[in-house]
């Protein structure tokens, strides 16, 4: 289903970050990857960097952003999906707009 | 030379999208029926959806607010991201090559629910159903595989009973014979 997803809203990401954490293999293994370096020496992962906070913030708001249109069409149908592009879609787009505009390190 | 924004900076950042989820919720709050209906299975399983997705939404941001403990937001966006798949699934069915694929790639017999929404009585109601019978038959399985020391009294026939009810309702004449998950006898 997200592969479906991820082809129709353009968002490569969804069933790749779902592979990555996926729940046939230890939820760690995510983790100490990203804390190993190339050459295979571990080096201290946990904290995130500026460019990676980033990232999961504008995932976030996108993946809410999606599955509570569905929510709300689900519970009253379709009457309220303009609203909601006013009142939720646009300050959550230009959120994510704002975010990946920024200049990391 | 690039810096980052400040910590205020993605404070405010994290308070908007905080405010992205309020708002939504407010909305919601508007048109959600005050009960649920015995037979509304769609609107139970997308009440349930609801609230694993803004649990985990809010809990994402909260962790993002500390660099050390950031990381685990990415676990959390994965129950998200479940949410959105089970939610999108009860909306719009399954496409025929999807099933297809999946049974092709399981050696099980398949079971898979009638999920294809050119089938006459796959609505959203009855995928709903399947998703809540699919919910109850693993949550009485593990309620049954867990130790006595970490379960009330009762839970297991608890979980029996509320998987067998919905499990009446899959088998009724007028819904599908198929169902999410295998009924045990």
């Amino acid at each position: 289903m997200l592969v479906l997803l991820a082809r129709k809203f353009k968002l490569t990401w969804l069933p790749d970050l779902w592979r990555s954490y996926s729940g046939t293999a230890h939820q760690g293994i995510a983790v100490r990857l990203a804390s190993t370096s190339p050459s295979g020496s571990v080096m201290w992962g946990g904290e995130f960097s500026d460019h990676e906070r980033r990232v999961l913030l504008v995932r976030n708001v996108t993946v809410l952003l999606n599955a509570y249109q569905h929510v709300l069409y689900l519970s009253a149908g379709g009457s309220l999906l303009n609203e909601y592009g006013n009142k939720v879609g646009r300050p959550g787009t230009a959120l994510c707009a704002e975010l990946n505009a920024l200049q990391l390190p | 030379m690039l810096i980052g924004p400040s910590e205020e900076k993605w404070e405010t950042y994290v308070i908007r999208a905080r405010d992205i989820a309020i708002e939504a919720e407010e909305l919601w709050l508007r048109v959600a029926p005050q009960q649920i209906a015995p037979n509304d299975f769609l609107r139970r399983a997308t009440c349930n959806l609801r609230v694993t997705l803004l649990v985990q939404y809010h809990a994402v941001l909260t962790l993002l607010r500390d660099p050390i403990v950031a990381f685990a937001g990415e676990t959390l966006l994965r129950g998200e991201l479940e949410a959105l798949a089970h939610l999108a699934w009860i909306m719009d069915g399954e496409t025929r090559s999807n099933r297809r694929g999946k049974r092709l790639k399981s050696k099980q017999k398949s079971n898979h629910c009638l999920s294809h929404k050119g089938r006459e009585w796959s609505t959203p109601n009855t995928r709903g159903l399947c998703w809540l019978t699919g919910e109850a038959y693993w949550f009485h399985k593990n309620a049954a595989l867990a130790s006595t020391s970490l379960k009330d009294a009762g839970a297991t026939r608890q979980a029996e009973r509320e998987f067998n009810a919905y499990g009446d309702c899959m088998f009724r004449p007028a819904a599908p014979a198929s169902a999410g998950a295998t009924r045990r006898t």
